[in-house]
């Protein structure tokens, strides 16, 4: 059931992740989030904004949808005064830094956010049968940011790419949220951003240094 | 008379685009994070 969820129902506003459990995919952040944060151990489970869930599989994957829209068209009802724009910053293979531009508008209302931010590989892992998507490969709390109406706090998060990652880095997306600083669910996500499409260039381009770009590449 | 008519058209332009900037005041558009916590049995 995902996706269509991800492809057909919400492309534009919803950032899906997967956390995987209990398997070969598991992840630091991934594990501390389930069991530190959410404090619940089972799957599948599906989170929206941190605030509203849908426990198990109803055994219909249109019913499992209808399930999960509903809490997501619930959250996007939400008004938020919380925007998010992720750029690349370096990167010098296999290490990239990111940036998140987190702004409060005008009109918004003074307070911290926690950032997040996580690095998520699409279609993977590459298992017969099933479209793993945006599965978590690392992720980061970056920290707490006091901010203010018509303020942006730029925040920055390095990642270390494998092989995997880097042999299909279009599939690549680095995701950043910012959500109510609670060591514990529930806390709200005000808002998401994220690198869309995702590319690596090669001889430097994007780190800016030209001198050994040609026209042949990328 | 045609260089009081072109005052008039850049206050009113001067206006709208006052107006514009004060409609950016609006809720942002919110992107919902979804996390699907599973597991490859």
């Amino acid at each position: 059931m995902v996706p269509p969820i991800v492809d057909d129902l919400y492309p534009d506003n919803l950032e899906l992740i997967g956390i995987h459990r209990t398997d070969a995919y598991v992840t630091t952040w991934g594990n501390s989030r389930m069991t530190v944060f959410y404090t619940y151990e089972g799957v599948p489970n599906f989170w929206t904004d941190a605030t509203l869930n849908v426990l198990g599989y109803y055994g219909n994957p249109n019913t499992q949808i209808a399930q999960w829209s509903a809490k997501i068209n619930s959250r996007l009802a939400v008004p938020t005064d919380i925007t998010i724009d992720v750029s690349t910053v370096e990167l010098n293979l296999p290490n990239g830094t990111f940036e998140a531009n987190v702004c409060m508008e005008a009109g918004g209302t003074a307070r911290t956010v926690r950032v997040f931010m996580v690095r998520v590989l699409d279609h993977y892992p590459f298992l017969s049968g099933y479209d793993y998507r945006n599965t978590v490969r690392e992720g980061f709390q970056v920290g707490d940011y006091p901010l203010n109406p018509d303020e942006c706090v730029p925040v920055q998060q390095a990642f270390a790419f494998d092989t995997v990652d880097l042999e299909n880095a279009p599939n690549i997306k680095i995701i950043a949220f910012a959500q109510e600083p609670n060591d514990h669910s529930p806390a709200e996500v005000y808002q998401v951003g994220s690198t869309w499409p995702f590319r690596v260039f090669a001889d430097g381009f994007e780190s800016g240094d030209l001198l050994a770009w040609s026209a042949t590449v990328p | 008379m045609v260089r009081h008519r072109a005052y008039l058209g850049a206050t009113l332009l001067a206006m709208a685009v006052i107006a514009a900037a004060a409609g950016d005041a609006v809720a942002a558009e919110r992107t919902v994070l979804g996390e699907y916590f599973n597991a490859t049995w």
